[in-house]
């Protein structure tokens, strides 16, 4: 280190370089500067965490605590109104309530729906388009445009489709009654195809990713060994893209947990919330009932629940990484 | 590193604690609606200030509506000096009460907003509303030449909260032609909900896909309950106060969700969403020649009759009549929107927005509206003017509309609910009759599960009005 221990930044800094030397000292060396060299480096760790801190603080932290608080409160339909301090009670009443159960399943139904169907298809096509063969960069782009299509989009292009008066569904047979989007036993489904179809993209090129990943040298050897293709996708290519999949089972399960546009576009919730899956119960329960603290409470449930699934993927993932080269 | 971070998340969690505890303060409540206590119009507040009083006006009208609704206020802003209106489209009814909601908190409010007629005890209870009743003493309104059941709709607890203004209702749709081919007589158009059914399974007899069109609007339910005289939640309709529990759930609703049941599963009807794409299937389904006949609003008149009558006729012969229902001698109740002074606005400009809403609500530019939209006007005058005469003479329709709202009788039931969850409650008996429909729900279980459902949604929204 050529830096001398001055106060300020630089100074700072050559201490964190030098922290790393005392590692090779002696305890008693170590033990006679480490007070001021201990307060240093901490100093230093604010300051370099503090923009970070400040723009978290501001827009996630400060937010999420808030959205805490607000659901120990019954909240006014209108703001200005009288606000009653209701403690826990809230949070204990709605996630008890058998709204919240049935929407709780409406969505783990909808992930259960979309995910695997969506992974399995990705995966399907992600093999498919792995071949060299002349062309195939075609098909790479059209497999993975619905990435290009926003939520919206989707969601008006399946409506018309499975519209009962002007759709291609209806016209070529598929015409149960109530239609499709109407039909409480049905309409779930009709927003899970538009899910599958719109996630398709992402899951396509992660998957494909994943492939382009995995060592040729274990093929080949394979091949000499006399596996066939099949034998090798399910010994080699599944095993190898495991780390990849379960990364897409959890970002999927994630998105799915946080689906809103088509819901809100084409079912609004129904028919008989059977598709209130839980974003749109926040929305609809903040924005039509004007009910503050009880959609802070959902909020939290859903935080709750996407936070659940993050920690699995970073303990999981974390020991199932497989590091190809 | 990693303590440090935990001692100063301690620390930002801590002041954020705080800062949330301050928060927490709130107004004190409970302003009354009663008919003595209300606040005062600001009259004067007009002749001292200086001149242009500029006021905002967030409205819900769209296309030919809106277009209308310019033209008049065009008018409006050309013929005095002293006020100058500025139209503000906010797209619809919900947008726009969910975008006042907002405002309240802050300060981006209109001086005068367009609300539906079902969100009264809300625009209550936000407490920001000088009520229509204060201006109109204030200024000795004179208001008999008004329709008296618009008048009623809008008013709770005795007071007057908005100015009505744009006024519809449902009238009964059907094809004079599918009442031929079934040998119905087609000046004879069906007056209860049984000569509906036998008509429709006549039509349907004579090769149509169902003979009614039936649209899954919870409106109908509380249209059908005041033409049947019956009240459609307590405490007078909510009218003495809060409503707490619904009414509809009794011998009335029973046999209005029977009917409705009967229709579907004998295929007499054909359903279709009121909401989104498919919420004019019913009407179209008339023009291709799918059902013979149809419920819906007034307001749709005017689209109706320009659609029908492009290009071929397609051999349909519209006629209209007015809504056939349940027997009783109630009547149908007024839907649409009104117009609210915010009192959270300047002195003068509350004033300004008075002068504009006496200008909106005049027998000539409600008969100048009306013949522009399709709504129905709420003044008794304005009736004999050549506007409203030339539309009529040329869409009888229209005709029905008024007519039904000046017949049966003037009462609470007719008057309508006041419901702070007005839209849970609808959500409510939109879910029991779909249970109905397809997951074969007998009609009593379903209607006491929308009651069930009503009820707990009204007590929720009270609860959290009365801190």
């Amino acid at each position: 280190m050529t830096f001398s221990g001055d106060s300020g930044t630089l100074g700072a800094l050559a201490d964190l370089g030098e922290a790393d030397e005392a590692e090779a000292r002696t305890p008693r060396q170590r033990g006679k500067r480490f007070g001021r060299r201990r307060r240093r480096e901490i100093g230093l760790a604010y300051l370099l965490i503090l923009p970070s801190l400040l723009i978290f603080g501001i827009f996630v932290f400060y937010p999420f605590f808030r959205n805490f608080y607000l659901g120990f409160y019954k909240t006014p339909p209108f703001p200005g109104l009288p606000t009653r301090y209701v403690g826990f009670d809230q949070y204990s009443n709605v996630l008890t309530s058998q709204d919240f159960v049935d929407s709780l399943k409406t969505t783990v139904g909808f992930a259960l729906l979309t995910v695997p169907a969506g992974i399995i298809l990705g995966l399907l096509l992600a093999v498919l388009a792995n071949q060299q063969l002349r062309g195939v960069g075609i098909y790479r782009t059209i497999f993975s445009s619905t990435i290009a299509t926003s939520v919206a989009v989707a969601a008006v292009i399946f409506g018309t489709l499975f519209n009962p008066v002007v759709g291609l569904l209806p016209w070529i047979g598929i015409d149960p009654k109530p239609p499709i989007l109407d039909n409480p036993n049905l309409a779930l489904f009709g927003v899970a195809i538009i899910t599958i179809w719109q996630t398709l993209g992402i899951t396509f090129i992660l998957m494909s990713s994943g492939l382009q990943s995995i060592p040729d040298e274990l093929h080949e050897a394979a091949q000499i060994d006399g596996a066939g293709p099949v034998r090798r996708f399910w010994r080699i290519t599944l095993p190898l893209l495991s780390p990849t999949i379960f990364f897409a089972v959890v970002v999927g399960s994630i998105f799915a947990f946080q689906t809103f546009g088509q819901i809100d576009i084409l079912t609004q919730g129904g028919p008989i919330k059977r598709t209130n899956v839980l974003t749109y119960f926040i929305y609809k329960t903040l924005r039509q009932d004007s009910n503050d603290g009880k959609a802070a409470v959902l909020a939290i449930a859903l935080f709750a629940i996407t936070f659940v699934l993050t920690l699995i993927q970073m303990r999981v993932l974390e020991k199932r990484v497989h590091y190809g080269r | 590193m990693t303590r440090s971070l935990r001692v100063l998340a301690i620390g930002v969690v801590g002041a954020l604690a705080l800062a949330a505890c301050g928060g927490g303060g709130s107004s004190s409540g409970g302003g009354g609606s009663n008919a003595s206590a209300l606040p005062a119009c600001p009259l004067s507040a007009l002749a001292k200030a200086t001149k242009p009083v500029e006021v905002t006006f967030w409205h819900a009208l769209t296309r030919a509506n809106e277009e209308v609704l310019q033209s008049l206020t065009d008018r409006f802003n050309a013929s005095q000096a002293d006020v100058k209106v500025k139209l503000v489209n906010q797209i619809g009814y919900k947008e726009n009460l969910e975008k006042f909601r907002a405002g309240l908190g802050g300060t981006d409010l209109p001086d005068v907003i367009q609300v539906e007629d079902t969100a009264t005890q809300q625009m209550i209870d936000t407490q920001a509303i000088l009520p229509a009743a204060s201006c109109i003493k204030a200024d000795h309104y004179d208001t008999s030449d008004y329709v008296q059941r618009v008048l009623d709709r809008y008013t709770v607890n005795k007071v007057l909260w908005p100015m009505p203004f744009n006024v519809s209702n449902p009238v009964f749709f059907y094809d004079k032609n599918a009442f031929r081919a079934a040998g119905l007589d087609p000046e004879k158009p069906p007056t209860t909900l049984d000569e509906v059914k036998a008509d429709a399974l006549k039509i349907k007899a004579a090769g149509y896909e169902a003979g009614f069109g039936l649209k899954l609007d919870p409106w109908y339910l509380e249209q059908w309950s005041a033409k049947a005289d019956k009240l459609y939640v307590n405490q007078e309709n909510g009218r003495k106060a809060r409503a707490t529990e619904t009414a509809f759930d009794n011998a009335t609703g029973l046999s209005i969700f029977s009917w409705m049941n009967d229709m579907v599963k004998s295929g007499a009807a054909k359903t279709n969403s009121a909401d989104g794409p498919s919420s004019y299937d019913n009407l179209l389904g008339i023009r291709s020649k799918n059902v013979g006949m149809t419920i819906d609003s007034s307001a749709t008149l005017g689209t109706i009759t320009q659609v029908f009558s492009q290009g071929e006729s397609g051999g349909v012969d519209l006629g209209v009549s007015p809504m056939p229902g349940p027997p009783g001698k109630g009547g149908v109740l007024v839907g649409g929107g009104a117009l609210y002074i915010v009192k959270k606005s300047a002195p003068e400009k509350q004033a300004a927005v008075w002068k504009y809403l006496k200008f909106l609500d005049d027998p000539q530019t409600q008969a100048d509206f009306a013949a522009g939209t399709g709504y129905v006007p709420i003044r008794k005058s304005s009736v004999a003017l050549p506007a409203i005469q030339q539309l009529w003479a040329k869409t009888p329709g229209y005709k029905v509309a008024y007519d039904q709202l000046i017949s049966g009788v003037e009462n609470i039931a007719t008057q309508g609910p006041v419901i702070g969850a007005y839209q849970a409650v609808r959500d409510a008996v939109l879910a029991g009759e779909q249970e109905m429909f397809t997951q074969g729900k007998a009609p009593a279980a379903a209607l006491s599960t929308t009651a069930n459902q009503s009820n707990s949604a009204m007590q929720e929204y009270n609860s959290r009005v009365n801190g």
